[in-house]
């Protein structure tokens, strides 16, 4: 093996083999353990003695993560009372110390590594075994309501940091043992679990098993967030689309769960994600599904003007103004001629600079504190829409045409999709800049066939559209009723299909029509 | 390799130049053209331009200042005097706005076919444009302020507009003035413009034969052409009062519909004119209760009568005097019987005025307006 | 290079290969000759077109999966194939440098005029190697979402020009006569025989008992939508004026006032690159995959920037004026294209019978 290729190695692996056992002298661990854990301050360790039987046992824990009163109570105040011949290991785990959660472990590095978890463990001299006890007592988040994605009717709670938790977050919605939660842990240094959760027998097994792959093939340090994984099993990894739908409401992740999707939790991140993904999957929002109907159609066919908007509308404007002037009605184009007078740029690098100006304001508003954020928000205002256009820098019609772009931009509902297409309108801009008309439409050939390519673990990231699939108009351009979504979305190739048995809904509501229910 | 790829694309993108760019503000928008032949036989072309910056501020906008501009300029041809404003104009002249093209009188009379040749390759001008001709000059046409509109071409176009809707379809866009003129008789209308006490008005028709001014029409003639084109929408019709002539009903069109059928019988062609119009009384003079079937009946046949006498001088006008066919009977003929047709091609101009054209009008009052019968007059009052 | 399509990605590549370009070359074209007649020359055209399908799912039928250059291997043997796949190739590509060329000039007439010529083509042919290296199945799914949204767009351009019918247009009906009806359906028919390419495209098609459904319904559904926007565009300008100007689908849509906009010209032009593009996408694939077969290259992959950068240069210098694009449209254009499109697929069955070949 090359050494390019070397996996990452830390000076304990050194001193821990894979496949070392743990020494039975527990002297020798002692020193192990203390030169191991140099200058851990959280580390503790207590050696105690068994005065029936004359036998020491060492006591370890990460101070801060092991519940110290129930160790007190349930194991060194039970080992006290112990019979001389019955202090075995066996015994130990078999009853002795009150605690569910308790098993032995041969192996150091194993056992270290649950150490490192925040479970204490115990060893007893000579034995050569530890019992690992999971009495692991973590500070952590509160489930609270979901700040980031907010609706008004529908389930509140959000995800937290923590892992099990979370899990049992999407457990309480689906009860089902189908409901499958695997565990795998990566990240050399951190060690992070992640649980690959999907309902066997409505996930396709082929995707289950490709998700499997990719996440073993990861090779990393660390893995800290969900974008990580995101990041190393996406299957375009050049594209601006995020092409893995994210969420911190256990509800989304139940209803992906249910149409076959699959989803990774990592440990330490409230934000869970899901794949496979579509493009149609940006379009929806959680309480698309907890609305009535009719109104939350209306809204999906406006958000595909958004899209547009957010996408087009200073290239087009763009577009018109400086190519195609006979567009614009007569007196339009009059009145945006006198607005424009006198301005000194043309009407790109005027975009230009209203853009990014918008762009700065943006991301300082997010980032800084709120207290600061709202000076911000009075600068930019004042920036944006007064001064320049007192200055005679910026025309008036161009700041109406970047605010409602910047709106529309808003109102899509993962902001991921939206910072792809605020990226994205500056290229388009630019080609409408030098070839008006003829270049948005060539950019967006050029996107058109870049989405038809991109994929999504065999999805096809149109699909929907392109593939067309005359079955799902009813979850993309609208959202149909629940009584009529007889199936799960076929996109996502669910191995089940069905989802209600009653058909005929339409059948039904005529005959009452008609009185012969 | 992907990278020398994408690195290309990006210079192609950035070093292509903005061949056709052009901001807004560095447009000269051409509202109207006019094109005049001067007496030495050189084109005159003027254009209407709309002055920017005064649009859009209404409030510190001069009141008083035209918001539109006249240039004038001559050449051989008439782009030869477009380049003229070509090489003098500080901005782009633009004609992707403009709204119709009017032809001076001498023009007209000399032919108007390769100003036309013009008009339809120029870049940027479109077909939806309209057609006017003008006993004066184009220019001064063009000069005029017109007053409710800031630009008088767009006082125009609303005013042709309204009157598509309300009164008949007579001013041409260019696509049908270029249509008509490749029609078997070469025929083609054109709205009259004409100014009076420094203000615009619409006097009428300009027939154009192969592309000559032969005619003027006055507004009431135009009315009368277009209904046997079934281009008329509405109007007025007076009909006098039976018990005193100088005393008017007016009947006011809301629409009306003509058919024009040929009918051939070995050499002989007779015309069906079938006219059916109808309207609403808008108002009496005769001062007596017109509500009665009889009186209805007999405003009816009053109204039939003085269309069908009209439009029978329209066509006696156009056989006998004109001896043009401006009815346009020939097309008719040749689009609804296209087999008889050869018969009568070479000699058309021979057949043309010995046609005979059967006229049947039906009128109806549909209704009264809010008020049955007039205010009584007083005389019958002290009966 | 390959990939699987649905029949109906198969109907919607046909539309788009033979609609945008017919839409806006053809009006003028028939109208010269046949006047008012224009529908039946269409009809008699989409007669040859049904030929031309005809024979090709016959030939489907008796060499399943096999396209036209793989079943004049098995006739003829290697030089059946060498020459048969280089007569297609060449028509497919010289053809498509027409394509690009009759684009690039439109796009100049209607809405860029000052731009040169080449920046068009290498527009184009960056899209065209874009999308071709992605494949069959990409480019189905193109035009998958392309083709509801020109057939949208087709259906609100024609109520909004339809205002200015005039019914009388129309007549006569037959316009010029048998003479003129049948001298006018030449050129349509060239058109309506490019459907032959879907030899190429049968093979991949993934409901295989669609195929006749598919091109026999493509057929007649581009017939019906030309016939509808042919009628509806001389009834607005009239034929004189149809005939005479040189692309009067373009000028009647700038004569339609809506509410707001006025001129609906540049609407048009913009759905029309997405149609047009897609056909020269078309051409470039299968002018590549045929060229492929022809030398039976494992990987197609490598034809397509020495083909499309041949395919820019032909198209530029192929033809020095407009003029020139027309009279080869006019004069040449059907009798090469009839060569490759009918006469090969019929020799290749008629052979196959006399030979009685499995």
């Amino acid at each position: 093996m090359s050494k390019k290729n070397q996996p990452v190695q830390l000076p304990y692996e050194e001193i821990i083999k894979e496949d070392d056992v743990i020494p039975k002298e527990i002297d020798v661990l002692e020193k192990i353990l203390r030169d191991l854990f140099h200058n851990c301050s959280d580390f503790r360790l207590k050696r105690f003695k068994h005065f029936k039987s004359n036998t020491e046992y060492l006591l370890a824990w990460m101070d801060g993560m092991s519940d110290k009163t129930a160790m007190r109570e349930h194991v060194v105040e039970g080992i006290i009372n112990v019979e001389k011949d019955m202090l075995t290991n066996s015994n130990l785990t078999d009853g002795v110390i009150p605690i569910i959660d308790i098993k032995r472990e041969k192996n150091f590095k194993k056992t270290i590594d649950e150490l490192m978890t925040g479970s204490p463990i115990l060893i007893l001299d000579g034995t050569g075994e530890a019992i690992i006890m999971g009495l692991i007592a973590i500070e952590s988040r509160n489930v609270t309501e979901s700040t980031n994605e907010n609706n008004v009717r529908g389930p509140k709670e959000a995800f937290t940091e923590t892992l099990r938790t979370n899990g049992a977050l999407i457990r309480k919605k689906i009860h089902t043992p189908n409901l499958k939660l695997e565990e795998k842990i990566v990240g050399k240094v951190t060690k992070t679990k992640i649980l690959i959760v999907y309902i066997d027998g409505i996930a396709n097994p082929s995707i289950i098993e490709e998700v499997k792959n990719r996440i073993n093939k990861i090779d990393i340090d660390s893995v800290l967030e969900s974008v990580y994984i995101e990041e190393f099993i996406e299957d375009n990894k050049f594209s601006v689309f995020p092409q893995i739908e994210h969420t911190e409401k256990p509800d989304k992740i139940a209803a992906a769960l249910l149409e076959g999707r699959i989803s990774i939790l990592v440990d330490g991140s409230p934000t869970v994600i899901i794949v496979p993904t579509v493009f149609a999957c940006f379009l929806q929002s959680a309480e698309d599904y907890y609305e009535r109907y009719i109104y939350t159609s209306f809204v999906r066919v406006l958000r595909f003007t958004y899209i547009n908007i957010s996408l087009l509308f200073p290239s087009i404007y763009i577009a018109t103004t400086t190519f195609h002037p006979e567009m614009i009605p007569t007196k339009l184009l009059l009145t945006i001629e006198a607005s424009r007078e006198g301005i000194p740029f043309p009407a790109f690098i005027e975009a230009l600079i209203m853009e990014v100006t918008f762009e700065v304001l943006r991301e300082a508003g997010v980032r800084l504190p709120r207290a600061i954020g709202q000076t911000i928000s009075i600068v930019g205002a004042l920036v944006i829409g007064q001064a320049a256009v007192q200055a005679g820098i910026v025309s008036p019609a161009m700041v109406i045409v970047v605010s409602t772009t910047a709106i529309a931009s808003f109102s899509i509902p993962a902001y991921n999709v939206s910072f792809a297409l605020r990226l994205l309108k500056f290229p388009i801009m630019f080609l409408a800049a030098s070839l008006g008309f003829y270049g948005i439409m060539s950019a967006l050939l050029i996107l058109l066939v870049h989405l038809c390519r991109l994929k999504s673990f065999g999805v096809p990231y149109l699909s929907g559209f392109a593939p067309f699939i005359a079955e799902e108009i009813k979850d993309t351009f609208f959202r149909g009723p629940w009584w009529w979504m007889y199936n799960r979305p076929r996109i996502f190739q669910p191995k089940q299909t069905k989802r209600q048995s009653v058909k005929k809904i339409l059948q039904n509501a005529y005959l009452k029509w008609l009185g012969e229910e | 390799m992907k990278k020398k790829v994408a690195l290309i694309i990006t210079i192609i993108l950035f070093l292509t130049g903005c061949w056709d760019k052009t901001e807004v503000d560095d447009l000269a928008m051409v509202m109207a053209i006019g094109i005049d032949l001067t007496e030495k036989g050189r084109y005159e072309v003027t254009l209407q331009v709309a002055k920017p910056g005064v649009f859009g501020k209404g409030e510190n906008g001069g009141a008083k200042e035209d918001a539109f501009v006249t240039v004038t300029n001559q050449g051989k041809t008439v782009s030869d005097a477009m380049m003229q404003f070509y090489a003098t104009s500080p901005r782009r002249v633009y004609l992707g706005h403009n709204k119709m093209i009017i032809f001076g009188r001498r023009l007209s009379e000399k032919g108007i076919k390769d100003a036309l040749d013009w008009i339809e390759r120029v870049e940027g001008l479109r077909f939806s444009n309209y057609i006017f001709t003008t006993p004066n000059t184009a220019k001064e046409i063009l000069k005029i302020n017109y007053g409710i509109e800031k630009i008088p071409a767009l006082a125009i176009q609303s005013n042709i507009r309204l009157r598509y809707k309300y009164i008949a379809k007579f001013t041409p866009t260019m696509n049908v003035f270029i249509d008509r003129l490749m029609s078997h008789n070469k025929v083609s209308f054109a709205t009259n413009l004409g100014t009076e006490q420094n203000n615009l008005e619409i006097l009428g028709t300009g027939i154009y034969k192969d592309g000559r001014l032969i005619q003027y029409l006055n507004n009431k003639q135009t009315q009368d052409i277009m209904r046997i084109y079934n281009h008329v929408k509405g109007g007025l019709i007076l009909v006098p009062c039976k018990n005193n002539p100088k005393n008017y009903t007016s009947f006011d069109i809301l629409d009306e519909k003509t058919t024009l059928t040929p009918e051939i019988k070995g050499k002989k062609i007779t015309f069906h004119l079938n006219i059916e119009a109808n309207g609403i009384i808008e108002g009496t003079q005769c001062g007596e209760k017109i509500m009665t079937k009889e009186k209805i009946h007999q405003l009816e046949k009053g109204v039939s009568k003085i269309i069908e006498k009209r439009v029978r001088s329209m066509i006696h006008f156009s056989q006998k005097e004109l001896k043009t066919d401006i009815l346009n009977y020939a097309e008719l003929i040749k689009k609804k019987e296209p087999g008889e047709w050869p018969k009568f091609e070479k000699n058309w101009d021979k057949v043309f005025p010995t046609i005979e054209t059967k006229i049947v009008v039906k009128s109806s009052i549909k209704r009264s307006s809010w008020v049955k019968d007039p205010i009584p007059n007083k005389e019958k009052n002290k009966r | 290079m390959y990939g699987i399509i649905h029949y109906r990605q198969l109907i919607y590549l046909q539309f788009l290969v033979i609609l945008p370009t017919a839409l806006l070359f053809l009006p003028s074209l028939i109208a010269e000759q046949a006047k008012q007649g224009a529908w039946v020359s269409v009809l008699l055209a989409c007669l040859i077109g049904l030929i031309t399908a005809m024979l090709i799912l016959w030939l489907d039928k008796k060499f399943p999966n096999k396209n036209l250059i793989e079943i004049n291997e098995i006739l003829f043997g290697k030089i059946g194939r060498v020459v048969a796949g280089l007569l297609i190739t060449w028509t497919i590509v010289h053809t498509n440098s027409v394509i690009i060329r009759e684009f690039s000039e439109f796009m100049k007439l209607s809405i860029l005029p000052q731009t040169p010529i080449w920046m068009f083509v290498i527009i184009k042919l960056i899209i065209v190697i874009y999308a071709v290296h992605s494949g069959l199945e990409i480019i189905g799914r193109m035009a998958d979402f392309i083709t509801p949204i020109i057939l949208l767009s087709i259906l609100v351009f024609l109520l909004f020009i339809a205002q200015n019918a005039d019914g009388l247009n129309l007549l006569p009906l037959f316009g010029t006569g048998a003479k003129g009806i049948l001298k006018g359906s030449i050129i349509p028919s060239t058109w309506f025989s490019e459907i032959f390419l879907a030899s190429f495209l049968l093979p991949h098609i993934k409901q295989k008992n669609k195929k006749t459904f598919s091109l026999i319904f493509s057929m007649l559904f581009i017939t019906v939508v030309l016939l509808i926007i042919f009628t509806i565009v001389m009834a607005v300008i009239g034929v004189e004026l149809t005939a005479r100007l040189s692309l009067p689908i373009f000028i009647s849509s700038s004569l339609g006032t809506t509410l707001f906009f006025e001129h609906l010209d540049i609407v048009f032009v913009s759905v029309w690159i997405l149609g047009a593009t897609i056909k020269i996408i078309i051409f470039s694939y299968l002018g590549i995959i045929s060229l492929g077969q022809t030398f039976k290259m494992k990987n197609e992959k490598h034809l397509i920037l020495p083909l499309c950068l041949l395919m820019g240069i032909l198209s530029i210098s192929l033809f020095s004026n407009q003029m020139d694009i027309l009279h080869y449209i006019k004069n040449t254009f059907p009798y090469h294209f009839f060569i490759v499109s009918l006469a090969l697929p019929a020799l290749s069955l008629s052979v196959s019978y006399i030979r009685r070949t499995k």
